[in-house]
């Protein structure tokens, strides 16, 4: 209906409807705090003409008036840079059917129940069923229908405190219990042991998924989106592709387009594909995520990473390849000899992000490890660094890796634990 | 829609809910975006819905749906005490609010004019031509919000607000980079007066303090703290652990807990010359209202008076808790985002010094005018502060500019405070809270003052 009242006064237009449906049941001292369910229908609807473009979004129906204003607007608009025509490429429609919401509430129980041992837990689970459909001026339509579901919980004993995160594409796909006793088992670990600051310089990091996918959530996002590239706000530029920038160790990868992880996306706003991208390929720069307009800048496809609207690409869900690494906490301690057990991190900041120049508070026990066995537990603690630093001093990968998210992290993610080198630790 | 709210409420009351609270909400505005000299992006957005929270069998349930119509809103509501009661089956206490006098009131602001694309791109203009990367944006929008509760609230506002921003990053290979984030917003375009002259300002010092600061030697230091630095502080390490229901758990999992515990509410946080407040009834600014999302008038709130924590920021659900009143904090960024305690203006209230007063008395020290990077761990006790622009203090006279971090514990800080200027300075910021996370316009500031024998490294 809208795209009939503008076709005739732009060169393209594209709408996107998304219609989604979210429960989230928050818990707190081993009680439900609140029950939520929002129902959300945003409407996006991008116009171009004469290299000019708008976007608008609305929750619930467009407004025919501020469409015209947008119309109006858009003659007054100066040239778009990077404007780039729409040439939707739409995979066959896809449809799931939604989930049943109330079990979250057995899935909180049973992580609470499972967490044995500890004195409190606070968490949340959420589902979200996601129905997106394209439509535009050049007669492209397509839609998919997803489910979405990740757990968080967190459990305090005394001072303590450790996390555990389950993401998923099914409810029945979430882990609560490992999540609760995982939490348990960090909690048994790290209650007999003394208390000691954290030695500030250069140390030896082990670091647990939920630390290692938060860091690489944030390279992907603020340096390997496209839109960080044609800024100058990237560390990166075209021409560093094939380029050494990380450890041999790691691979990294964009995998939207997994239909197993949480966030898989079919397609993007633009109306194209999502691609599966490499990333950084055995430490080497291997490709960028593209929208049309990114693509059309720097002489590359677009991978269809439109995800957030118009404007820039962003990433979606990362994975890092596991490596030969031990796949349990045990074994992984023991390889790290002496250094930190980082469990947790929140509240990244940079003092700019082209350098990469981050630090990043450490959260739950963060453990003190000589000999290959945990010694202390850590008071306060920063990673302190650059981006670069950890992406190349990565010498071990655990052998297994886990699909996580929760509320803290950039993006969500599959990844191993990871050993880094010379780390820059301060209190 | 009176009617459709009241029945609304009766239909919740009629589910079994003993409490039924109908919030309908717009937020409806314009943005656009600028990077490198060029103009990037524009667009409009609008978003606007009705929510409902219930409490029905000792739990609390909540519900929002973008559609207008009655059949909708039932059906929201139905779903908020069906949620309600599931959460009640996993409670040991019931979910109680305290009891107030509530507003039946309506206000509202003039709108706000403002040219967006062509201030943006006179922003841009006045930047500094050296640096490397910059980038300009900003939103108007208004919200408009209707608020009725079972127990007699009935509440009708809308509010302007703009909000702009720019980042600056200075890089030269040889010394590296350096990046400044400026932003300006409140209730009227005055808000943004002077902002045009503090892009040039902080966009030139971004490439001289890049060329010309030098890392500070580590040690202890008299700080003496700008009102940009004031503001950062009293947000962090103040604001946020007086959150209620963070004191209480409820952000656990999530944005974390206090220092504050529940079984020692009335902690010392710093000297007698110490006042903090939380304070939403200040005209103009970014974080002004007049009636909260549960209908309680809001007032200013003497968070730490003396040195010592004297009230938490508290919606009605945590009053009751401690049984206490509402202090009106309850707010929620979108209609379909549930109401949580939140700051608004929150600030150190000045003292009696002039700020060159408090230079001239200092005799090694460091002046810190502005920051970069920063954070702090989630009982909001240990804190780390980048400089941005910040100086070295010699008998009582700026020296040359330093770069370095304060690691401060936060007793540390307010403790060591013994001067407080008199001048004052309010910055905007996007609070961030909740999950699903929800970022409320608030301001933060204070005026200059100073802390004794704070730890300071390169």
């Amino acid at each position: 209906m809208i795209l009939r009242l503008v076709e005739r006064r732009v060169d393209e237009a594209a709408l996107v409807r998304i219609e989604s449906e979210n429960y989230l049941l928050r818990f707190a001292n081993d009680e439900a705090t609140a029950f939520k369910s929002w129902t959300r229908t945003e409407v996006g609807l991008y116009l171009a003409k004469g290299r000019r473009a708008i976007a608008l979004f609305f929750t619930g129906e467009p407004d025919v008036e501020a469409v015209d204003d947008a119309l109006r607007r858009l003659d007054r608009l100066p040239e778009d840079p990077l404007y780039a025509p729409l040439k939707p490429q739409l995979p066959p429609p896809r449809e799931e059917r939604e989930e049943d919401f109330e079990k979250l509430a057995d899935i909180a129980a049973e992580a609470i129940s499972a967490a044995g041992g500890v004195e409190r837990n606070a968490g949340a689970a959420q589902l979200t069923y996601i129905c997106f459909e394209y439509e535009d001026t050049h007669g492209g339509r397509g839609r998919y229908c997803v489910n979405r579901a990740y757990l968080t919980i967190r459990s305090f004993r005394g001072e303590l405190a450790a996390t555990a995160a389950s993401a998923a594409r099914r409810l029945s796909e979430l882990r609560p219990k490992e999540a609760g006793r995982s939490n348990a088992e960090l909690l048994e670990l790290a209650a007999g042991l003394p208390a000691e600051d954290a030695e500030p310089g250069r140390r030896r990091l082990l670091l647990s998924p939920l630390v290692f996918g938060h860091l690489l959530g944030e390279v992907a996002s603020v340096w390997l989106a496209a839109g960080g590239v044609v800024a100058g706000s990237s560390r990166y530029e075209p021409g560093d592709l094939g380029k050494v920038v990380a450890s041999e160790a790691l691979t990294l990868e964009d995998a939207t387009a997994d239909e197993g992880a949480y966030g898989f996306t079919p397609f993007d706003y633009e109306g194209n594909a999502v691609r599966r991208v490499e990333l950084i390929r055995r430490g080497v720069l291997a490709g960028f995520l593209h929208n049309n307009r990114t693509a059309a800048k720097l002489g590359a496809s677009t991978t269809g990473h439109a995800l957030r609207g118009w404007i820039m690409p962003s990433p979606g869900h990362v994975l890092a390849r596991p490596g030969d690494g031990p796949k349990d906490l045990q074994g992984l301690l023991a390889e790290l000899g002496t250094g930190y057990y980082v469990h947790n991190n929140w509240y990244t900041r940079y003092q700019n992000i082209k350098t990469g120049q981050f630090s990043t508070v450490g959260r739950d026990a963060i453990l003190a490890v000589r000999g290959g066995r945990p010694v202390a537990v850590v008071r306060h603690m920063r990673i302190a660094d650059t981006l670069e630093n950890i992406l190349r001093g990565i010498s071990l990968l655990s052998g297994e890796a886990a699909q996580i998210y929760w509320w803290d992290m950039p993006v969500p993610a599959t990844v191993p634990y990871a050993v880094v080198e010379d780390v820059g630790v301060v209190k | 829609m009176d009617e459709a709210i009241q029945k609304a409420i009766d239909f919740g009351l009629s589910l079994g809910a003993k409490y039924v609270e109908v919030r309908w909400q717009s937020d409806e505005g314009k943005w656009a975006s600028f990077r490198n000299g060029q103009f990037e992006f524009s667009g409009f957005t609008r978003s606007s819905g009705f929510s409902v929270r219930a409490i029905a069998e000792g739990g609390l349930g909540f519900a929002a749906t973008p559609k207008a119509g009655l059949q909708d809103l039932l059906s929201a509501v139905e779903r908020a005490v069906k949620l309600a009661k599931a959460a009640g089956r996993m409670r040991r206490r019931p979910v109680e609010l305290s009891e107030e006098r509530l507003a039946v009131v309506k206000y509202e602001l003039p709108p706000i004019e403002l040219e967006l694309e062509r201030y943006l791109a006179e922003l841009d203009s006045r930047a500094d031509k050296r640096v490397s990367v910059k980038r300009f944006a900003g939103g108007v929008w208004t919200t408009e919000k209707r608020i009725a509760t079972s127990d007699g609230a009935d509440v009708y506002s809308k509010i302007p607000r703009v909000f702009v921003f720019g980042v600056f990053i200075a890089h030269e290979p040889s010394k590296g980079s350096l990046q400044r984030d400026i932003s300006a917003g409140g209730t009227s375009v005055k808000s943004l007066e002077g902002f045009e002259e503090l892009v040039e300002e902080e966009s030139r010092k971004a490439v001289d303090l890049l060329d010309k600061a030098k890392p500070v030697s580590p040690g202890r230091y008299d700080v003496v703290f700008s009102p940009e630095m004031a503001g950062i502080f009293v947000h962090e390490s103040i604001g946020h652990p007086f959150e209620l229901d963070r004191i209480f758990g409820r952000e656990g999992a999530e944005a974390g807990e206090s220092y504050v515990r529940p079984q020692n509410l009335r902690v010392q946080v710093g000297s007698e010359l110490v006042n903090i407040i939380d304070d939403p009834t200040i005209p103009g600014t970014y974080g002004f209202y007049l009636v909260d999302e549960e209908g309680v008038q809001a007032r200013p709130k003497w968070l730490v008076r003396e040195g010592r924590a004297n009230e938490f920021i508290t919606n009605r659900q945590y009053a009751a808790v401690i049984g206490v009143h509402s202090n009106a904090a309850a707010r929620a960024s979108a209609f379909d985002r549930e109401p949580i305690p939140r700051m608004s203006n929150t600030y150190l209230v000045p003292g009696d010094w002039s700020p060159e007063e408090i230079i001239r008395d200092t005799r090694r020290g460091i002046y810190v005018a502005s920051y970069t990077e920063w954070n702090i761990d989630d009982r909001r006790q240990a804190g780390r502060y980048g400089f941005f622009e910040a100086y070295l203090i010699e008998n009582g006279e700026l020296k040359e500019p330093v770069k370095g971090f304060l690691e401060v514990d936060t007793r540390e800080l307010w403790s060591g405070v013994d001067a407080v200027g008199r001048n004052f300075e309010l910055f905007v910021g996007t609070c961030g809270k909740g999950n699903p996370p929800q970022g409320v316009p608030v301001t933060m500031g204070g005026p200059t003052f100073r802390s004794k024998n704070l730890l300071v490294l390169p």
